[in-house]
């Protein structure tokens, strides 16, 4: 049929129909009514025809339902482009040559003095130099130098998979294109996230696989897109990396208290002194949990607890002392204002046969405040501060006394387009010599 | 398809189309197969669209006619009239929208007396009652459910077919307000504090709104056919003003199997008492399936 007769079977079908021969009907309400009642004198073929469209349409819908995927995949992603600047040649630490700061430490061949993390340029973490200390070979994946660079800081691509309505798997690889030495391609990728949440109610899961940390709140944050700043915070290294393991987390009390709880290979760290790995070096496994309560406060909430881990350090045998971590950690979510603050404490034993790194991280914290301005336009400061050790043996030995001021802000154009200014200023306190270490740094991201 | 006019039409169309296809007595009926069906829902679309455009033109003809004839001052139905804005139907109040238009038509009005079925439902919070066979015309009224924090306000929306809904984002943070009830499936997209998208109810029937960030924003819109509705109080009694006649009512609330009794109303009040079983929310996922994950918000 071309639509021309059907238009003209339809004008013959209006002009027969009972609402064009009768113009007034009595009830307002009743005539729109979508009654599918034929008329006791319509033809049995025309009724049949109504049933097979009914039944036509009924299938359809079953189609239409059929043709959504079970089992649902996403995948998304962001780029994080960044540029950034840092006084100095760019590093953190510098030599204490001769033992002349730390007389008192001339048992350790080379102490360093500063932080080697000071100057992190992107959410990822990573330096704008590691500089050139003597006795290691280190793969410094910037190396600026000092100089002002542009950086492809982060690619990224999350895969998700629903599986039912209680299952999802997760996975997230970041690629990092940096420049190769003698040969070596300095481009990296790496799989920061493979877990697979089972929810077996609507407040608790159950992960498996390489899991996101419990302890604090900065975990949360650890991407570019969720971050509002762009740099991690000085004491995030022992926080926010992703660990091999199990992992509980539920809201209980009608979401009043949140107990997470971890089993993993090792901690949940990032930086590289042997503090994690992702296979396990020992039979003991790392245990970490987090007890928090939740408040309702307006539109929005305050939250706080303490967590902390407790397991056998990666390159130390079995029967060594634990590497342990505590702290607490509080943040008051107001919506337009977001304030965090976090405390941490720990210890690694190292091992000096198989040269592990010990450290001793006396105290470190930070409070951080987030407001949105307007809708495009969001302003954040941090103070923070890290007192640490770090030795190896007693061949090397870094000592911090480090505090940081940031600020920054963001351009939130939408959550796919974000751009983002931060400046800090790196100090140092308790004796600690001056390292020119300030910086300032931009990121670009751009998520699908 | 609203009326009965464009279901006879529909009806008429279809049996011509297959008899001029097949002109042969089906003897054994042959397997459906998906292309028969995109095939048969393409004609369905193409009639559909063609039926509605001559009834408008129908309705507008007659609406001058009927105009002309009984009041030479009315306005034709289809004629655009400027609509108070207002953020929520009130209840059981005369929505003078909605069958208006079509009054017109009529070169006598007649009215039905008004009766009254009041009594209490049982059983779950948030009820609403309404009379489920009383078509009105469209409405051209708007509502609004705002994102305000983290929540759908109100989180339970009553409105009347057509109704134009208002989803503004209140919060600091950006939302995707979405529904995937079938037939009823939208999705607004992000947007920032300050800006808002608008869906019109077209379908009767119960719409389940979600965020596509934050799973705990749950919304419920009800559609309800016509202007004869009541929030029931918070002990779950009602007053439901009806026009005279043999009529069925529903009384519904979020995540309860709705409850449906036919009455028959003369100009006296009628007793009904109703029971409703509230269950838990169901649980639900992203816009694209995916199950929202335990705090990734």
């Amino acid at each position: 049929m071309t639509p021309r007769v059907s238009v003209w079977a339809a004008a013959l079908a209006i002009t027969t129909s009972p609402v064009a021969a009768q113009p007034a009907e009595p009830d307002p309400t009743t005539e729109a009514q979508e009654s599918a009642e034929p008329e006791p004198d319509r033809d049995e073929a025309t009724v049949e025809m109504a049933n097979r469209i009914d039944e036509l349409e009924t299938r359809l819908q079953s189609a239409e339902q059929s043709r959504k995927p079970k089992f649902p995949v996403k995948l998304s992603g962001y780029g994080d482009l960044g540029f950034f600047a840092t006084e100095g040649d760019g590093s953190g630490f510098r030599r204490d040559i001769g033992h002349v700061v730390f007389p008192d430490r001339a048992n350790y061949a080379w102490v360093f003095y500063g932080d080697l993390l000071a100057t992190q340029v992107n959410t990822r973490g990573d330096a704008a130099d590691l500089g050139d200390a003597p006795g290691v070979d280190r793969f410094d994946s910037i190396h600026s130098r000092g100089n002002p660079t542009f950086l492809v800081n982060e690619l990224n691509m999350t895969v998700n998979a629903g599986l039912g309505e209680k299952a999802l798997f997760e996975s997230s690889v970041n690629f990092t294109p940096r420049t190769g030495t003698d040969f070596r391609l300095g481009d990296s990728f790496d799989v920061d996230l493979a877990q697979l949440e089972y929810m077996p109610t609507p407040t608790t899961s159950i992960f498996v696989g390489k899991v996101d940390s419990v302890i604090g709140i900065e975990y949360k944050t650890r991407k570019p897109p969720q971050r509002f700043g762009i740099t991690p915070s000085l004491l995030s290294r022992y926080t926010v990396g992703t660990a091999v393991g199990l992992k509980a987390r539920s809201k209980l009390l009608n979401d009043f208290l949140i107990v997470s709880a971890a089993l993993t290979n090792g901690s949940f760290g990032t930086e590289q002194f042997h503090f994690n790995r992702e296979v396990d070096t020992n039979t003991f496994k790392t245990v970490s949990g987090r007890v928090a309560v939740r408040i309702p406060i307006g539109d929005g909430a305050f939250e706080a607890g303490p967590s902390g881990s407790w397991g056998t350090q990666d390159g130390v045998p079995d029967g060594g002392r634990a590497m342990w971590f505590w702290g607490v950690d509080a943040e008051l979510d107001l919506g337009r204002l977001d304030i965090k603050a976090q405390f941490l404490t720990g210890k690694a034993p190292g091992e000096a046969v198989s040269m592990t790194y010990a450290l001793d991280l006396k105290k470190s914290g930070y409070v951080e405040a987030n407001m949105i301005l307007t809708p495009l336009i969001g302003i954040l400061g941090r103070a923070e501060f890290r007192d640490a050790e770090v030795s190896e043996a007693m061949s090397r030995l870094y000592i911090t006394k480090n505090w940081r001021a940031t600020a920054g802000f963001r351009l939130l154009f939408s959550p796919h387009a974000i751009v983002k200014v931060e400046a800090s200023h790196n100090g140092e306190y308790g004796g600690v010599p001056s390292v020119p270490d300030d910086l300032i740094t931009t990121s670009a991201v751009i998520a699908f | 398809m609203p009326t009965k006019l464009s279901r006879y039409a529909l009806i008429t169309i279809v049996a011509a189309a297959v008899s001029h296809a097949d002109a042969s007595p089906r003897t054994k009926p042959k397997p459906v197969t998906r292309a028969d069906i995109d095939r048969l829902e393409q004609k369905i679309a193409v009639q559909r669209k063609v039926i509605e455009s001559l009834v408008r033109i129908q309705k507008e003809y007659a609406a001058s006619l009927a105009a002309l004839i009984a009041d030479p001052n009315a306005v034709p139905a289809n004629e655009p009239k400027e609509e108070p804005k207002q953020d929520a139907p009130k209840p059981d109040a005369p929505k003078p929208d909605a069958p208006k238009p079509l009054k017109q038509f009529k070169r006598e009005p007649i009215e039905k007396p008004n009766g009254t079925v009041a009594g209490k439902v049982t059983g779950a919070s948030d009820v609403y009652v309404y009379v489920d066979d009383l078509v009105a015309t469209t409405a051209t009224a708007t509502a609004t459910m705002k994102q305000e924090g983290k929540q759908f306000v109100p989180r339970v929306l009553v409105v009347q077919k057509g109704t134009r809904v208002d989803f503004p984002n209140r919060d600091a943070i950006f939302h995707n307000v979405f529904s995937v009830t079938p037939d009823s499936s939208f999705d607004l997209g992000s947007y920032p504090r300050g800006e808002s998208r608008t869906v019109k109810m077209s379908r009767p029937g119960v719409i389940n709104v979600y965020c596509n960030m934050h799973s705990q924003m749950v919304g419920y819109i009800l559609v309800v056919p016509g202007s004869h509705y009541v929030r029931a109080g918070a002990d779950g009694t009602f007053r439901l003003s009806v026009p005279a006649g043999h009529h069925r009512i529903v009384a519904w609330a979020p995540n309860a199997k709705p409850a449906v009794k036919e009455v028959d109303v003369g100009d006296d009040t009628v007793a009904l008492d109703l029971e409703l079983k509230q269950g838990a929310a169901p649980s639900h996922t992203k816009k694209d399936g995916l199950p929202y994950g335990s705090y990734k918000e």
